[in-house]
């Protein structure tokens, strides 16, 4: 055939328009790693004692100081803030990698963990174990120690997301309404277990339980970090691999399919991811709302929605929120503390509708 | 190519291809027409491998249903009928994607790649642009040019031939861009690359397709050489209305007329 060949003739099509967010990206994650340090530097420096990072420097050259204020300022900083506020940047972070999977999973910016009801799951999962732990597992329950919460928080997210998904996809597509009623359903639902599960409860449980669902990061130490952690990181650490099975999901399962992308597997390792990171998340913090909304899709407003970006991009920026809003929650009322819950839902809160009137087309369904 | 022998496939309880025998050379541009809801794109999506099915499928001597999705990523590009995307991707973005498939991985030429794909569909610049807000044709084009991309050579350097799967690739275009998109299949089959492509256009398939099979209730009602099929006869049958074929003086190809119903 000659036809292809007598293209000359034709004229071009117009010229495209640039696109600012695709020049950009190579520049956002420097730039988001580099404001990520600043604020858990500036956050561990705030709070309600005034040891600063200069005197934590010289505490640590044991330089012009005298012995008891070096002790002080030595447990504030390194017993006290540092596990807090790397705690709120791991906890911002795995909520905000995990919004951007479900995202991506469901094929819908409007997903969160919070939201879906995943948290929910998850914080049942926990109120299990302090409830019922020493029952179901007997010696196993102290053995398993600060390890407990997480891995149980893991399987009610697992539980969750897997639930969520049966119920709100169907051949690859997603109703965005059943996605949030189900979350309002799997709230209900691990409310009234909650409750009946406090009735349950000896004084101690009770204890452990109020001071667990508090929801803030007040109450970190190194041990319940590290049990955290070895839940979280391996959620967090599979999210990279999910990229270009996400990126080639958002054009549907058939043309994922038709790409290469074993479907099962990257929904199987898609839903664990989530439920690790936010498990693992919940049993720390209680639960902290509209991370997992917001900053993917800032990052998507900023360079675009290519998931290989946008997956540690969103972790960054949500890890660096959280430590942020923390400094203000510990600050703005100083010496008292205000739930950082508050301030991510007075932020988050607005956010989120102007992302549902954005997305009123969808909706409509 | 591929071989079929009784394929049947049923979705939702329904039987929507029944035992269908059929035979895809490399080398050829196969066509499939026929009225809407014939079958045509079930057909093609178990051809993909999408679809459950009974009786034989064999692609390149081996049964469909045991290749991997990369292994059919590596041999066969498809291009759906329709395709929705769920986040605001770059035109460059939705095309890259065809290049990471099959183990490729990152492609220092990525840019290149990209930018050569879709100066042949004809959207040179549209690279920056956001996918969501191309018009149909555009959006059909774009496609197009992220399969080019997954398979970018009608035969590999083993020798083996690779196969595209096109779905009305030309429903939304206009005529000068189904001539394009119609050359470049074209062009894929005579360098020995295998094409089936969906069509509606019976003269266009006239003009560019080998071989014609044409669809009706889920069965394959006739298959050959398009010359050969595309008779009065024939298409009466399978469409249901009154047609004319006259043929085109110098080449001999066919041109269908359609006849008042009256
Ligand atoms: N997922 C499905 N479930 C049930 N029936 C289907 C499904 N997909 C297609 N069909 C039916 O199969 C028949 C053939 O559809 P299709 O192959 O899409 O037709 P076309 O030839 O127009 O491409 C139609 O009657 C359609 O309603
Ligand atoms: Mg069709």
């Amino acid at each position: 055939m000659t036809l292809a060949n007598d293209r000359v003739g034709f004229d071009r099509e117009p010229a495209a328009q640039g696109n600012a967010g695709a020049r950009l990206a190579p520049l956002v994650l420097p730039l988001l790693l580099g404001i990520s340090i600043v604020s858990v530097a500036f956050s561990v420096t705030v709070g309600a004692s005034d040891a600063s990072l200069l005197s934590l420097l010289k505490a640590f050259a044991g330089y012009g100081m005298e012995a008891t204020a070096l002790d002080r300022d030595r447990i504030v900083l390194l017993e006290l803030r540092l596990p807090r506020v790397l705690m709120g940047f791991l906890v911002g972070a795995s909520l905000a990698v995990s919004g951007a999977v479900m995202q991506g999973l469901f094929r819908n910016p409007l997903a969160d963990p919070g939201l879906t009801g995943v948290s929910s799951g998850a914080s049942l999962g926990a109120v299990v174990a302090i409830i019922l732990g020493d029952r179901l597992l007997g010696t196993l329950a102290p053995a398993l120690g600060s390890l407990l919460l997480p891995l149980a928080a893991f399987f009610g997210g697992l539980a969750s997301t897997w639930l969520l998904y049966r119920v709100a996809t169907e051949g690859g597509r997603t109703s965005v309404a059943i996605l949030l009623l189900s979350g309002i359903a799997l709230a209900a639902v691990t409310g009234a277990v909650t409750g009946f599960l406090i009735f349950l409860a000896d004084d101690r449980q009770l204890r452990d339980l109020t001071f667990w669902s508090m929801g803030s990061l007040a109450a970190t130490s190194w041990p319940k970090l590290a049990a955290a952690l070895l839940i979280m990181l391996p959620g967090l650490a599979v999210a990279p691999f999910l990229a270009r099975g996400l990126n080639a999901l958002a054009l549907g399962e058939s043309a994922a399919f038709h790409m290469g992308i074993r479907l099962q597997r990257l929904k199987i390792t898609a839903i664990a991811s989530v439920a690790a990171a936010t498990g693992a998340a919940v049993a720390l913090s209680g639960g902290i709302g509209f991370v997992g909304i917001v900053a993917p899709h800032l990052i998507r407003m900023a360079i675009g929605p290519d998931h290989r970006q946008l997956l540690p991009a969103a972790g960054l920026l949500g890890g660096a929120l959280l430590v942020l809003a923390d400094s203000a929650a510990r600050t703005l009322a100083a010496p008292a503390e205000l739930p950082i819950g508050i301030l991510t839902a007075a932020a988050g809160g607005p956010f989120f509708l102007w992302i549902l009137l954005k997305n009123r087309a969808r909706l409509a369904v | 190519m591929i071989e079929a022998q009784g394929l049947t496939v049923s979705l939702a309880g329904r039987t929507v291809l029944q035992s269908i025998d059929l035979s895809i050379s490399a080398g050829r541009l196969t066509a499939i027409a026929g009225p809407n809801g014939s079958g045509k794109s079930t057909l093609l999506k178990t051809l993909a491998g999408e679809l459950r099915h009974t009786g034989r499928l064999d692609l390149m001597g081996e049964p469909l249903s045991r290749c991997q999705p990369e292994t059919l990523a590596a041999l066969r590009g498809v291009l759906p009928q329709s395709s929705e995307v769920a986040f605001p991707f770059t035109v460059a973005d939705i095309v890259g994607l065809g290049l990471e498939t099959g183990g490729a991985g990152y492609r220092s030429d990525a840019a290149a790649r990209i930018g050569a794909a879709l100066d042949r569909v004809g959207l040179s610049g549209f690279g920056p642009r956001n996918y969501l807000e191309l018009s149909g044709g555009e959006q059909q084009r774009t496609q197009f040019a992220r399969v080019l991309c997954q398979i970018p050579k009608a035969v590999a350097e083993d020798g083996t031939p690779r196969l595209l799967l096109l779905d009305e690739p030309v429903a939304s275009l206009d005529i000068r861009h189904q001539l394009e998109i119609m050359s470049i299949a074209r062009n894929f089959a005579e360098e020995g690359g295998a094409v089936v492509a969906v069509m509606h256009d019976l003269n266009l398939t006239a003009l560019f397709a080998d071989e014609l099979l044409l669809m009706r209730d889920g069965r394959l009602v006739v298959s050959g050489p398009t010359a050969a099929v595309v008779t009065d006869a024939i298409l009466e049958k399978v469409y249901g209305c009154r047609l004319r074929v006259n043929a085109v003086p110098p080449a001999g190809v066919p041109f269908v007329l359609a006849q008042c119903a009256g």
